[in-house]
């Protein structure tokens, strides 16, 4: 009889048809001893298969018992880093839906918990552009991760939020299916950076733009003046006397007249206009839109203004009085650094001319540097009261 | 006689069976389908034996990381019928080749190795450098 091992239990299945037959009712003959000891030898075997097949389902039993205890440690150990670190971290789908988040993604976004996050109608409502996510999903497409982008949101309670997106996509195929997340709250070291960003531009003391910032922007404005062919002008203005002030009544007197001064020019001036204190007791407007009448005009408004308000200091009352010189964009060749130079030439004039001045120079396009000495003898020094010496009321 | 090559996937084993007598099989056993997977390899090395004379040697190198149930009946099976061949007088030998830490492929070896009357069982651990399987 043939013994099919080529299938699983070929053997087993001839030995029974066999045994059947042996052992049947059509059989009249004993057993014989040859038989007999086949079906032992058989049942014998399939014993000792059959402990060995026992065996190995407990073995694997205990090594699967083991396999588990060790992913259940793993998974506890990741689960307990997710729930645990300071960092959000959200698994989204494109449409920023919600499939996972760990308890401080919630907290971040001002939610109870992951469960109301994932509820909800996902992350673009805490969006303040959907855009944003468009471009995020857009960068990772190409990227297939990103690091440090940057998203604006809101937390559900309104409040602004920067935050930082540490962020890798999943594909199936070519098909992005889901986004995963780190995510920190930067919102206060984007607001320090905007301290520090305004600190860099403006001068303590008077709350003017100082000369790094002025420069900056003066130039950008006569860049586009120049481009345009439109008028700009130039005042370039100091305190008269202001060593004597300080000498007199103490830096913090001075101080104070620096502070009138730089409130009374804010004053004046039109929002588009430029106000620096380009350092110790110089000042400088630079007014985009505006020929040289109507900086004169402007200039001498603010001078009398000066003049005519007595500054309260620590020393008593103290009035002041100052210069100005003016300078109008010329023609092609012209630069802000050239206007300074002939606002500066025009000040010299007005101090020359006995201070609590406007002075004008007359060659707006001067190019030599010569030229930029020369003063307009036809627009002499405006006064008001006279120079006067500083002194207390 | 054909050689019998079979790739090795995730879940079966790679197979080559030399018709010089060498045997060669290795990997992880967990198919979906024993049977299916098992019955090429049975027959041909049924019809392998009864085409080789009484005495003609047969080598059976293996290095089996992991097998489910259906597949250790199916390689009892190919025990057993080199077993019955050595039993017939050809020199069998059967060498269990295993990593050195992995108990579980040594014990299954063993227990296998006590099953045999005829064949020749070798032990034959390796370390980190794999097997080699000549």
């Amino acid at each position: 009889m043939a013994h099919d091992r080529v299938s699983l239990f070929g053997a087993e299945e001839g030995v029974i048809a066999w045994a059947e037959e042996a052992l049947g009712p059509g059989r009249t003959e004993p057993l014989s001893a040859a038989e007999g000891a086949r079906l032992l030898r058989e049942y014998r075997k399939l014993y000792r298969q059959c402990t060995r097949l026992v065996t190995l389902g407990d073995r694997m039993q205990r090594q699967l018992n083991g396999l588990n205890e060790q992913l259940a440690a793993s998974e506890k150990k990741y689960r307990d880093i997710f729930e645990n670190v300071v960092q959000g971290i959200f698994l989204a789908a494109p449409s920023g839906r919600v499939n996972d988040a760990n308890v401080a993604m919630a907290r971040l976004l001002g939610c109870d918990g992951p469960g109301e996050l994932m509820a909800g109608p996902g992350l673009l409502a805490f969006l303040s552009d959907e855009e944003d996510w468009r471009a995020l999903l857009e960068a990772l497409l190409v990227e297939g991760g990103v690091s440090g982008h940057a998203l604006r949101m809101n937390r559900r309670d309104g409040r602004a939020l920067w935050v930082e997106l540490f962020a890798r996509a999943h594909f199936n195929g070519a098909r992005l299916v889901q986004v995963e997340a780190l995510v920190s709250d930067v919102t206060e070291q984007r607001a320090a950076l905007e301290t520090l960003r305004e600190q860099a531009r403006v001068d303590v003391l008077t709350g003017l733009y100082n000369r790094r910032y002025f420069m900056e922007l003066s130039h950008r404005e006569v860049a586009r003046a120049r481009r345009e062919g439109r008028p700009a002008s130039l005042v370039y203005f100091d305190v008269d006397h202001f060593k004597a002030v300080n000498d007199r009544l103490g830096h913090e007197a001075g101080d104070e007249v620096l502070r009138t001064l730089a409130a009374l020019a804010r004053a004046s001036v039109r929002d588009l206009d430029i106000v620096g204190r380009l350092g110790g007791e110089e000042f400088a407007v630079l007014l985009p839109d505006t020929d040289r009448a109507g900086a004169c005009c402007l200039a001498e408004k603010l001078r009398a203004a000066f003049a005519g308000c007595p500054v309260a200091t620590c020393g008593g009352e103290v009035r002041c009085t100052a210069s100005f010189g003016l300078a109008e964009l010329g023609g092609r060749a012209d630069c802000l650094l050239a206007m300074l130079r002939r606002a500066d030439a025009a000040l010299y004039r007005a101090k020359a001319g006995g201070r609590n001045a406007v002075c004008a120079h007359c060659g707006a396009a001067a190019a030599e540097p010569g030229a930029a000495l020369e003063v307009d003898a036809a627009s002499p020094p405006s006064r008001g009261r006279g120079a006067q010496e500083p002194g207390t009321a | 006689m054909q050689r019998l090559t079979i790739e090795r996937t995730r879940s079966t084993l790679a197979v080559d069976f030399d018709p010089q007598g060498v045997l060669r099989m290795h990997g992880e056993s967990y198919p979906e389908n024993s049977l299916k997977f098992f019955q090429p390899v049975l027959t041909w090395l049924e019809e392998f034996l009864a085409a080789a004379g009484p005495d003609r040697p047969l080598r059976a190198d293996l290095d089996i990381v992991y097998f489910n149930s259906s597949s250790s009946k199916a390689l009892m099976n190919f025990f057993d019928m080199l077993d019955e061949a050595a039993r017939g007088g050809a020199p069998v030998t059967v060498v269990w080749r295993y990593h050195e830490e992995n108990e579980i492929a040594r014990e299954c070896g063993e227990e296998f190795a006590e099953d045999m009357e005829a064949v020749c069982f070798e032990m034959a651990p390796y370390g980190d450098g794999g097997a080699n399987g000549a």
